[in-house]
């Protein structure tokens, strides 16, 4: 049912292959575990490789120049592998960063070395929880000459355990600004996160050496925060079609009562729910990454995408956790990474009952 | 979405054209004054076969009707791209289109995918200019759900079929000039082996149509009896004995439609109800109460999402592929938001959603929308048999253990 164009497909496959080959769901567990490291280098392997970590960077900054409609594709896979790189963190969140900010020659040496997959970047813009959009409490820019230095807090920052380079957001005589802070200047504290595939950090920057990327830039800020939420609910639906095919696969396998369960309808009916969730939100997280990519304002799709990504996919695991019965519960099996995963993405970048006050407001209402 | 092959200013010659169309041939919603607006929109006044006529055959004439279809069958072999244009720039202005619901959603694809290339000729371009209504004449008293088990016999004699028995639940059968009929043609094969298509003329020596009541009062549907009813051999529609697999086809087209609110010319890209809602919300002061925005807002993204997946589906459906399960999944999709949509207007309404002065049109219309909403959910198969459907044809579920599916049809416990 996928409308996609034939070339996003082809991407689609390759990414899927290089993921499945490269990070089984046994292998991510383990790393999750702590009883196994990312093979070293292997996000500079896929950047060259696949050129993944430079996708949607233009191609006078080394990159691939392609549309945020690809990335939604490549996010989707990696959503629904769980791969533990720093595809939506640096790839994606970090990189449109700056390209909102549209600052080229600011922007140049780090877009060269994200796209080369040389050093990876990692979005801070969060200072508490149950703010959304997120507002600058106490980060504070401050100008002497040409130098700008950043002394707040910022926290919930999805960064793999450790991003090179942090877009941090900061008050200024000018407005809020967006700026880049390199990671030696910058202290990071391991927040215990409940994704245990992906790791967030708090962050402390005093009087740390920043560039700024743009000044005066609520516009911007709001623009990148909209694509946070399109893009990490097209990571969620790509991890919440692997949940229905793992219900699926288990419920065409397994025996009770002498049959086959999915052959019940109590169960039959479980699945196919998850199928018309899926199939929807898959449509609105496409349908917004689309209109990102055409330059539409994405205010209200983002939102949408969120919210209908969000539920589906917390949903979708706790509904697979059911089919599976009692195995679906232990440590072992992998459901529960993947509802860790939705639970956690879900409270991040506007949870749904955030997101749906912000599509009244947005609506006039 | 599909690849196109038009360029963008061809597009927009084509906006404009459309545009001026509507502007010249078409009502503005917002001018319909509020009492007439839903019986103008369902095609319910007096004349609503005149008006609705009347539009399509403008619409047909001026080269927008069938956009997407086969221009050797009186489409205009355009792109989903000039259908997408089409539906935006037809929102906002009244489409008299209900009767034609059935004919280019479910009756005019089927024969396109089917027909014999005489039918098709004959019939394709009639029902895009609104000149042929069609009804489809499957679900009998004996068999809902399960339209497999029908009893209506087709018997060959000579160069004519002659078809005995009892239709129902068939919209516009009062109305319809053709019908879509599927038939038992051989009872000593497996009931889903022994099933034949047919197109009937509804004015044919021994056709009866009449009409049922819902529960919300309206009489949309009818009972349609078949008494020695004679059929030309060139009427068949598919392969005899075969007809299953067209009647599969018809059905899917259907929810498609139902689901998606798509009928044959595609809409759904608003959010109607949804304003309708915030509409009332708002004249009821809920609007500020939390639960009350917590769910206008679901009922945004469940309606903005229907849209999205209808849009999806036709165009896969127009770049050529045969339309898929999917359909049961807009269907279904489409009565709970239909359902959620009666419910929370009964909410707001609280005490004046049951019972209303004469003057207000209002709690009127929400009452009458609540009492049909149940309809929609039947309508084109239960929930949960649009569930086993996905279940077992998208996802690939085992079946329930079926009693009858092997025995030859004759020896099958019917009603």
């Amino acid at each position: 049912m996928s409308v996609m164009t034939e070339e996003r497909e082809a991407l689609k496959a390759a990414v899927a292959d290089y993921l499945d080959s490269t990070f089984p769901i046994d292998k991510v567990h383990r790393i999750a575990n702590g009883k196994e490291d990312v093979p070293a280098g292997e996000w500079t392997k896929a950047a060259q490789g696949l050129g993944l970590a430079g996708l949607v960077i233009p191609e006078e900054f080394g990159g691939q120049g392609a549309s945020l409609g690809e990335l939604g594709a490549v996010l989707q896979e990696f959503g629904r592998t769980l791969a533990p790189l720093p595809m939506l963190s640096s790839a994606a969140l970090g990189t449109v960063a700056f390209l909102v900010c549209d600052n080229a020659s600011a922007s140049k040496p780090y877009l060269e070395a994200l796209a080369a997959g040389s050093a990876t970047a990692a979005l801070a813009l969060s200072e508490a929880a149950n703010q959304w959009p997120a507002t600058i409490n106490n980060t504070v820019a401050t100008q002497s000459g040409d130098a700008w230095t950043i002394t707040g807090d910022k926290s919930f920052v999805l960064d793999n355990g450790g991003a090179d380079l942090y877009i941090v957001s900061a008050s200024t005589p000018q407005g809020p600004g967006i700026f880049v802070v390199d990671a030696a200047d910058v202290q990071r504290t391991d927040l215990n996160a409940m994704d245990l595939t992906r790791k967030q950090s708090a962050i402390t920057l005093n009087n740390a050496k920043a560039t700024p990327l743009a000044l005066n830039a609520q516009e911007q800020l709001t623009q990148i925060q909209n694509l946070a939420a399109t893009l990490v609910a097209s990571e969620q639906i790509g991890g919440a079609d692997a949940i229905l095919k793992m219900m699926v696969e288990y419920a065409k396998m397994r025996v009770q009562f002498g049959r086959i369960i999915g052959s019940f309808q109590a169960i039959k009916h479980m699945c196919a729910n998850t199928l018309v969730e899926v199939e929807q939100a898959r449509g609105a997280a496409e349908d917004a990454a689309d209109r990102a990519a055409e330059g539409e304002d994405i205010t209200l799709p983002a939102s949408l995408a969120k919210i209908a990504c969000s539920e589906v996919f917390t949903d979708a695991t706790l509904t697979n956790i059911r089919v599976h019965g009692g195995i679906g519960y232990t440590w072992e099996h992998p459901a529960h990474l993947y509802f860790r995963r939705a639970r956690s993405t879900s409270a991040l970048f506007g949870t749904p009952a955030q997101h749906r006050e912000a599509l009244l407001v947005g609506l006039g209402y | 979405m599909t690849t196109s092959i038009e360029t963008p200013a061809e597009l927009e010659e084509f906006r404009i054209k459309v545009r001026d169309w509507f502007a010249t041939n078409a009502t503005r919603e917002d001018a319909v004054a509020t009492d007439k607006k839903d019986e103008v929109e369902e095609g319910e006044t007096e004349d609503f076969l005149v008006v609705a006529r009347k539009f399509q055959n403008t619409l047909y004439d001026a080269g927008l009707s069938g956009l997407s279809w086969p221009k050797e069958y009186g489409g205009q072999s355009l792109t989903m791209n000039h259908q997408r244009v089409f539906n935006e720039e037809a929102s906002g202005y009244v489409m008299p289109s209900t009767p034609f619901m059935v004919t280019l959603g479910m009756c005019a694809p089927t024969i396109l995918q089917y027909g014999t290339e005489e039918q098709r000729k004959r019939h394709i371009g009639p029902m895009l200019r609104g000149d042929e209504i069609w009804c489809q004449l499957f679900s009998e008293p004996g068999a809902g759900s399960d339209v497999a088990g029908l009893t209506t016999k087709a018997v060959k004699d000579g160069d004519e079929w002659v078809i005995n028995g009892q239709k129902v639940w068939t919209s516009g059968a009062h109305y319809a000039s053709f019908g879509l009929i599927v038939t038992r043609t051989n009872p000593d094969v497996p009931k889903h082996k022994g099933i034949t298509m047919f197109i009937v003329d509804m004015k044919a020596p021994g056709v009866t149509v009449r009409p049922l009541r819902q529960m919300s009062g309206a009489s949309g549907f009818n009972e349609v009896f078949f008494d020695n009813v004679r059929v030309p051999a060139t009427s068949l529609v598919g392969v005899v004995d075969q007809g299953w697999t067209a009647a599969i086809g018809t059905l899917m087209n259907e929810r498609v439609s139902i689901g998606a609110g798509g009928g044959g010319l595609g809409r759904g890209t608003g959010t109607v109800q949804f304003d309708r809602l915030a509409e009332l919300a708002t004249s009821t002061g809920a609007i500020t109460d939390p639960v009350t925005r917590n769910e206008l807002a679901t009922i945004w993204v469940k309606e903005r999402t229907l849209a999205i997946l209808g849009d999806r589906m036709r165009a896969s459906l127009k770049s050529g592929k045969a339309p898929g399960p999917e359909g049961s999944i807009a269907k279904l999709a489409g009565s709970e938001l239909g359902k959620q949509v009666a419910d929370m207007a009964m909410d707001l309404l609280a005490e004046s959603g049951q019972a209303w002065t004469n003057d207000d049109e209002e709690s009127l219309r929400w009452a009458t929308n609540l009492l049909a909403s149940p309809g929609g959910a039947i309508a084109g198969g239960t929930p949960e048999i649009m569930r086993n459907i996905l279940g077992e044809r998208t996802l690939g579920l085992p079946k329930e253990p079926q009693l009858d599916r092997d025995m030859p049809f004759k020896e099958i416990r019917t009603n």
